[in-house]
């Protein structure tokens, strides 16, 4: 059912891997500006990396719509907290007693199927007619990314679990619910955290989308800084707007990874 | 087993109908203006509306003016996708160059490069080419890069003591056990390229099913946005089914069920 993008985070890789990488990373962008130099594109159309940088660190400094830089990261990461935060309270419980509850599962299973093809930003205007046009338009289309994998996966790691351990516990007379609770919950724990992990990932997607398509009535946000770059031919703006947008989505990532390490101990 | 599916069934039918009917209800009841929540039979009516024309075409001209960026952008980047990945995971410095490029331009979600694209190429056919096969190639390079680095080990091995070389070795063993992972990236590639392409349109089109809900959410016909979104939903699922079929021609012995 969920295609999940599998991942390659070697950690295992040596301290030299990682200095490889940083040195063909700094090719890349020696490359960029290679490019820029010879060929001498306008500004509008291609910045150098000096001044995509700069740019970013003057919006740091200098306010643009509602704030400077900061304003609008924490405008962004607001407004995906507040959608996915739903999706999880919602999805998680949800998809758990759809596992663990077979009426359930029928009833909500034929809903779900037919909701998930629709892509979440094509629920925007109708989000934008139902909650307004900033935090509950917005909230809503990051819901809908977040949910599906976050319920899909905690239903899978509900279903995932050895038979033999929920009888093992129904021998010892455990009743449904400790057996719910104490043996089938922690036993789903890494597909619950892997769902968590791409429903923040798709969340985050959805948030820049909802932020470019149905940003009109708010001037933050990251979605907002690069459609103003768009608007005013400032491609530094885009680009450097963009840059942050990628550096937030992999430092949340790489920050759940580093919890699911914690809490899942044992595999 | 016969009769588990018969209850399943039961309960789709049921459920549906339960969803159908409380939109129903909830719609005359008067408590929403149609505005908010179109009826059902006036969605209906707007597929009759579309398909005989409108803002500018029939149903088949706005479908082909998504789908022909997604399949044009999708083709491009399995050409380029499929082997990038496979020599990225097969010739160490192949990796080494381009692990960075797609490691930093994987978080940035595709819907970003809207705007740039805009900037670069203007918003006409190009401009959502580019947009769709940024989103269309992380995927598949992502997969195709994975599937070849997963070939089990003990295969490669068995291959290399009967004497196998590279060429054959990769063509012969590491592609073929690795296409199951490379389909999957492709379908997950599929479905991006058509959730892009549907934003991108909210954005900036002339046609197409994205333009046909920004068209409706802008002249207040709330029944021409759900109808739109209802294809879009059955488009997605059409080509879904596609690549499936695709992907059991292609790998028969392939028994994951997902």
């Amino acid at each position: 059912m969920t295609e999940v993008p599998a991942d390659d985070n070697g950690t295992s890789g040596s301290q030299r891997a990682l200095a490889l990488a940083a040195g063909v990373a700094a090719g890349w962008v020696a490359l960029w500006w290679l490019v820029v130099l010879v060929l001498k594109p306008s500004p509008d159309f291609l910045p150098s990396p000096a001044q995509v940088v700069q740019r970013i660190a003057l919006l740091a400094q200098a306010s643009l719509g509602d704030g400077t830089l900061w304003l609008h990261v924490v405008m962004s990461l607001y407004r995906f907290l507040a959608g996915f935060a739903l999706a999880a309270a919602v999805g998680i419980p949800l998809g758990i007693l759809m596992g663990y509850f077979r009426v359930l599962d029928r009833i909500v299973t034929p809903i779900f199927e037919l909701l998930r093809p629709i892509p979440p930003i094509a629920w925007a205007p109708f989000a934008i007619i139902w909650f307004g046009g900033s935090l509950g338009s917005q909230a809503m289309v990051i819901f809908t990314a977040a949910f599906a994998p976050i319920l899909i996966n905690s239903y899978r790691g509900v279903k995932m679990v050895e038979p033999s351990l929920v009888g093992a516990a129904r021998t010892l007379g455990a009743r449904p619910r400790v057996v719910l609770l104490e043996v089938v919950l922690p036993a789903s724990v890494p597909m619950l955290i892997a769902g968590v992990r791409i429903g923040l990932a798709a969340g985050w997607m959805a948030l820049i989308a909802a932020e470019i398509v149905a940003g009109d009535g708010a001037s933050s946000g990251l979605g907002y800084l690069i459609l103003v770059g768009q608007r005013t031919l400032q491609a530094n703006l885009t680009i450097g707007a963009m840059l942050v947008i990628g550096v937030l989505g992999a430092a949340i990532d790489y920050g759940v990874c580093r919890l699911e390490r914690r809490v899942v101990t044992w595999q | 087993m016969h009769r588990e599916r018969l209850v399943t069934l039961g309960y789709w039918i049921g459920t549906l109908l339960a969803l159908a009917g409380l939109w129903w209800w909830a719609a005359a009841s008067g408590r929403f203006t149609p505005h908010v929540l179109p009826p059902p039979q006036d969605v209906l009516e707007s597929f009759g509306r579309v398909m005989d024309g409108y803002m500018g075409g029939d149903v088949w001209t706005h479908l082909w003016a998504s789908l022909r960026v997604v399949l044009l952008s999708f083709a491009l980047a399995v050409l380029i996708g499929v082997p990038l990945g496979v020599l990225m995971a097969w010739i160490e410095s192949v990796g080494v160059v381009m692990s960075p490029l797609i490691a930093v331009l994987r978080p940035i979600p595709p819907p970003a490069w809207i705007p740039l694209a805009i900037l670069w190429f203007g918003i006409g056919l190009p401009g959502k080419v580019f947009v769709c096969f940024v989103a269309a190639i992380v995927p598949v390079v992502v997969n195709s890069f994975l599937a070849i680095r997963q070939t089990p080990p003990e295969l490669l091995n068995a291959a290399r003591t009967l004497g196998t070389g590279r060429t054959r070795l990769l063509f012969e063993v590491a592609l073929p056990s690795g296409l199951p992972v490379i389909m999957t990236g492709l379908r997950i590639s599929l479905g991006l390229t058509w959730a892009t392409i549907v934003a991108a349109e909210l954005v900036v089109a002339p046609a197409g099913f994205g333009f046909l809900i920004m068209n409706g959410y802008r002249n207040f016909e709330s029944a021409i946005m759900a109808g739109a979104m209802i294809g879009i939903a059955l488009v997605a699922v059409l080509m879904n089914a596609a690549l499936e079929f695709v992907e059991r021609r292609v790998v028969p012995w392939d028994s994951r069920d997902d």
